[in-house]
């Protein structure tokens, strides 16, 4: 019998959510593949220029929930970081997110990395990581932020 | 053969999930959301997520209602009220509706008319705070049979910066 560790449980239990998967149903997001602990995600996005598509997020799990996701966006043709001239363009909060900075991580401060500097967790604790918080809370934001460009162009997908 | 249902509703903080039988009466999803959110049942009723009117309760239980999220509420339009710059602007929503109708009003030509520059950074909160609400919890789930209002604040969502390098 294959025993998950607290860690996995954990990651499964949030995967099984049904906060996870209302947005699996709203198609706002779908899990590409997860091997521990990396968890490869899908979010759906539109662009500065009002058109659909999609971007691709790589989680590093380990320590989950105790210690936070490091995410990056990522190229899975290539699995590598993806390229900053591929990256989403629109408000000063989207280009700030997924600008090119030295921890290479998504620039939010639920990220393990970025939300370990700069005081961050204490400066913005709605944002910041805690063990409270799940994977759902991530996709979230991620996915506010994807979709924010409808607002600028009046557009916005249906649930 | 029992189905998995994601559902919202009144005295529920968050979606989620109810089982129940393929062809009983939708009824049963009223009741199952009623336990759970400590409400009778028989003043409630069942939309789909973001539609205005409610489904007939003398419906049956179909396979591909799985595929939406539901919301059980006994009040049927919510009076959503929204400031911003010492403004106000009213609008009658379903429960049902996701936060982020809500938000996409206030901040469009027949809201405040928000900048596109600066629209996309623009949050709902409740009246006098300032977290921003889940963009797609349904505005339900704030307000409590028998009061049917809501206000909110529009506000500038966060965005970090710090020493990057």
């Amino acid at each position: 019998m294959n025993e998950q560790s607290p860690v996995e449980r954990a990651i499964a239990i949030d995967l099984d959510s049904s906060r996870f998967r209302a947005g699996v149903h709203r198609r706002h997001w779908r899990q590409v593949s997860y091997e521990f602990p990396i968890l490869l995600v899908a979010l759906s996005a539109i662009e500065h220029n009002s058109r659909s598509s999609e971007y691709f997020f790589n989680f590093e799990l380990t320590g989950f929930p105790g210690a936070a996701p490091e995410v990056r966006i990522w190229d899975p043709s290539t699995n590598t970081l993806l390229a900053l001239d591929r990256r989403p363009r629109g408000s000063g909060r989207v280009a700030e997110a997924f600008k090119a900075w030295g921890g290479g991580t998504v620039y939010r401060p639920w990220d393990r990395l970025a939300g370990a500097h700069g005081n961050w967790a204490t400066t913005y604790p709605t944002l910041a990581w805690n063990p409270k918080r799940d994977l759902t809370f991530v996709m979230e934001d991620l996915h506010g932020l994807l979709t924010s460009n409808a607002a600028a162009h009046g557009v916005r997908p249906s649930a | 053969m029992d189905i998995e249902l994601l559902v919202e509703g009144e005295g529920l903080a968050e979606v989620e999930t109810i089982r129940v039988s393929e062809g009983s009466p939708v009824r049963e999803i009223v009741v199952a959301v009623a336990a759970k959110g400590h409400f009778a049942a028989e003043e409630a009723s069942l939309f789909i997520e973001d539609s205005e009117e409610p489904i007939d309760l003398a419906r049956v239980v179909e396979r591909n209602m799985g595929d939406k999220v539901h919301h059980v509420h006994r009040v049927h339009r919510i009076e959503v009220r929204v400031f911003y710059q010492g403004r106000q602007i009213d609008r009658r929503f379903a429960p049902s509706t996701r936060v982020q109708r809500v938000l996409d009003w206030a901040i469009g030509d027949h809201g405040f008319g928000i900048d596109p520059v600066i629209a996309p950074e623009m949050e709902l909160a409740l009246h006098g705070q300032t977290t921003a609400l889940p963009k797609n919890a349904h505005i339900g789930r704030y307000v409590r049979h028998p009061h049917h209002e809501l206000s909110l604040d529009l506000i500038r969502g966060i965005v970090p910066n710090g020493a990057s390098r």
